[in-house]
């Protein structure tokens, strides 16, 4: 790439972000670490390209300069990899990708490092200008981080961890000795609470990677004795269990995962969809939506409604839209059309499954509204 | 493939509705396309006059070239562009046969005869990019792309490696010539035989061609610009209504305007009965015929052009409330997994 735009000086300013990672090799579908001591950065040369690098940090050899442009590349969290701290870096447009695994002794700020590597590769900065840091919270579901919105900490250190390590936390696994039990009493000082963090971030938990299945790996054995001892507030296990039990791992579509991308169009066929279209409350809703056809006379609308279900446009539409949102682009688009910020989430860690259940769970809680104001 | 910064040049469907609504909104009166499956003179016999053939294929290396390069004076009367944008070929293969065109029934718009005299003493390199930096000709293609908001399209066009090729055959002066904008010029494929088709004396290369990509199942498909039919038709009709009002006329003109009507549609198979109210209600059924099909294409494109996310969001969001979307998602992913290994193994086959 490089002998297309010359030689790429390297940049005396600083990197845009820089943190302490190992790489991993791919042979046939298993990814092993390199055990090397290393730092993956990000940083822009003087003619403005972005640069993503992994250097060994003992040798000071920088092994791997790759010139990204924007929308090339997406940088994401493994949920697969039993550790949690194992990062891809995926080409969109091909099928290479780059595992690196965390090298940072604190968990605190694997997703801020992961956010700055997609947006320094995606957005790239003007020469000057600086960003803001802004520190986003993980995908703690927006019930958990209510649920511990007082406990600062806690929530720290549930955001550090994985979503395997959370189910295994809860589903008893041990957690550096712990349990989730023994987490919650120890809430006294900070620092047994950070100990207890670097602990589950750095213990290997046994949580089985479920193949295709939404569910996360049930609760093997209710944990013994003590729910929340009566020092601690508002958290109870209980609650925690339920809320965890809702959330799936999600599947990266295609890719690392190795299953297939899911395509609405295959199931939303006009013969599945007739039935429940053919309420006229509905046909009112979605005549709005359908193409104009037919010069003076409109076409009657429920003709339009089961053309336009029929058309191969409307189901290539369907098709492609079902792609778009695996990519995780279609975030932006989604908030457009209120429905709900889970939708959103979802549609910007590119899972269906999850986008799906948003758009479900929405509505259950407009029926209990409706319900209930009756 | 590069975009010579000429702007964006969307992939668009190869659809005879789709090139048919083209052509319009490019101005050209007097013409249409429709899809042939074969070289047969039956169906030509349908179709005639037919001013040219464009026939697309999934593009392979061919090192067979068949036909004689152009490099003489002739080159100054044939309008050929050397192709410079990949998605842009299908307008660049009709325009090359609509640039091409003397009949009578075909009428160029003032940007076209422009853009061909503007054109007329470059080398075909030049014509080439002056056609893809023509913001009225790209700005009409682009309207037939399909409605998105996203880029995914270009990624998923490319994610086959599928590239589609078009190739143009028209007469020029009694001889048959073959337009591939990959090549450095125009093929001359010799004269066309006295007194036949010239689709007919085309049929030997273009069935040549046809057989060796069904060999390597490789898609093709073949479509011609004909004469407006509805327009042909109305004037016969007319023609016959004066002659009805007339009365008493030659009975030989009224037999062979018959016969040239009868000839035009075989599905009746012969002569018809010699009433010329039957005639003139044939080919009304003829107009009307046409009349469908153009509203057909109207409607698709009009599908084509709509946006269908808001539609999609609505209806998920009924789904929902009626309890079926996350059912109707786990059998959508069901299905798209098993095609996915359908797939697979095809592929290690």
């Amino acid at each position: 790439m490089s002998a297309l735009f010359g030689t790429a000086t390297r940049a005396t300013s600083k990197n845009l972000v820089e943190f302490r990672a190992g790489k991993m090799t791919i042979a046939d579908k298993r990814v092993t670490p390199d055990t090397r001591k290393g730092s993956v950065y990000v940083y822009q040369s003087e003619d403005g390209l972005m640069h993503f690098c992994w250097k060994d940090r003992k040798s000071g050899v920088v092994e791997d300069d790759l010139i990204i442009f924007p929308d090339d590349v997406e940088y994401k969290r493994v949920p697969q990899c039993t550790t949690g701290r194992v990062y891809i870096l995926k080409f969109k447009s091909s099928s290479r990708k780059f595992f690196f695994w965390m090298q940072e002794p604190k968990t605190d700020k694997d997703e801020e490092y992961c956010t700055k590597i997609n947006d320094s590769l995606n957005n790239p900065p003007t020469p000057g200008s600086s960003r803001s840091n802004v520190s986003t919270p993980a995908n703690l579901p927006s019930e958990l981080s209510n649920l511990v919105s007082g406990e600062t900490d806690l929530q720290n250190l549930l955001s550090g961890m994985s979503q395997q390590q959370l189910i295994s936390l809860l589903s008893g696994g041990s957690v550096g000795g712990s349990g989730l039990t023994g987490l919650l009493g120890n809430r006294r000082g900070a620092s047994t609470r950070s100990r207890a963090a670097a602990a589950a971030a750095a213990s290997a938990t046994e949580t089985p990677t479920s193949a295709p299945a939404a569910t996360p790996a049930p609760a093997a054995a209710e944990t013994p004795a003590t729910p929340a001892t009566p020092a601690t507030p508002a958290v109870q296990l209980s609650d925690l269990r339920s809320i965890l039990s809702n959330m799936n791992v999600p599947q990266p579509a295609g890719g690392a995962g190795g299953g297939a991308e899911v395509d609405l169009s295959a199931a939303m066929t006009a013969e599945a969809l007739q039935p429940v279209l053919s309420n006229p409350a509905f046909l009112e809703r979605l005549q709005q939506f359908l193409p104009s056809i037919g010069n003076n006379e409109q076409l009657p609308p429920a003709h339009n409604l089961r053309g336009t279900l029929q058309s191969p446009q409307f189901q290539q539409a369907l098709s492609l839209f079902s792609s778009a949102l695996q990519s995780g682009q279609l975030a932006p688009v989604i908030s457009q059309f209120d429905l709900g910020e889970a939708a959103v989430t979802a549609a910007a860690a590119g899972d269906l499954g999850a986008f799906v259940r948003a758009l479900q769970q929405q509505q259950d809680k407009k029926k209990d509204d409706d319900m209930a104001t009756e | 493939m590069a975009d010579g910064g000429a702007g964006n040049w969307c992939l668009i469907e190869s659809d005879p509705g789709v090139f048919t609504e083209l052509i319009r909104e490019f101005g050209v009166k007097g013409a249409q396309v429709e899809e042939v499956w074969s070289m047969d003179d039956e169906m030509f016999s349908k179709l005639r006059p037919v001013h040219g053939l464009v026939f697309l294929f999934k593009w392979v290396p061919d090192s067979t070239v068949e036909g004689t390069p152009v490099q003489d004076s002739r080159l100054d009367n044939i309008f050929f562009a050397k192709q410079v944008i990949n998605n842009a070929c299908a307008t660049q293969a009709i325009l090359s046969v609509l640039m091409n065109t003397n009949h009578p029934d075909v009428e160029l718009s003032s940007t076209l005869i422009e853009l061909r005299d503007f054109t007329a003493g470059f080398d075909p390199a030049t014509r080439g990019l002056a056609l893809s930096n023509s913001d009225v000709i790209r700005t009409v293609h682009n309207s037939f792309a399909r409605q998105t908001l996203f880029e995914l399209d270009n990624r998923a066009a490319t994610k086959d490696d599928d590239v589609y090729h078009f190739v143009s055959y028209i007469p020029l002066s009694g001889r048959l010539y073959e337009l591939d904008g990959l090549k450095e010029a125009p093929l001359d494929h010799g004269p066309i035989p006295e007194g036949a088709d010239w689709t007919q004396a085309a049929r030997p290369i273009i069935e040549k061609r046809m057989q060796k990509y069904s060999e390597g199942e490789i898609r093709f498909n073949l479509m011609a610009i004909i004469s407006d039919r509805r327009a042909m038709y109305q004037k016969q009709l007319e023609q016959l209504q004066t002659k009805a009002q007339e009365g008493g006329m030659e009975t030989d003109s009224i037999q062979s305007e018959m016969a040239r009507n009868a000839a035009l549609s075989l599905q009746e198979g012969g002569m018809e009965t010699d009433s010329i109210q039957s005639e003139m209600a044939r080919v009304q059924m003829l107009i009307s015929d046409e009349e469908k099909k153009m509203e057909r294409y109207r409607t698709e494109n009009i599908r084509r052009k709509h946006n269908y996310i808001p539609f999609i969001m609505e209806l998920l969001k009924i789904l929902a409330k009626e309890g079926k979307l996350v059912q109707l998602y786990e059998q959508a992913k069901e299905r798209s997994e098993k095609l996915h290994q359908a797939r697979k193994k095809q592929k290690t086959k």
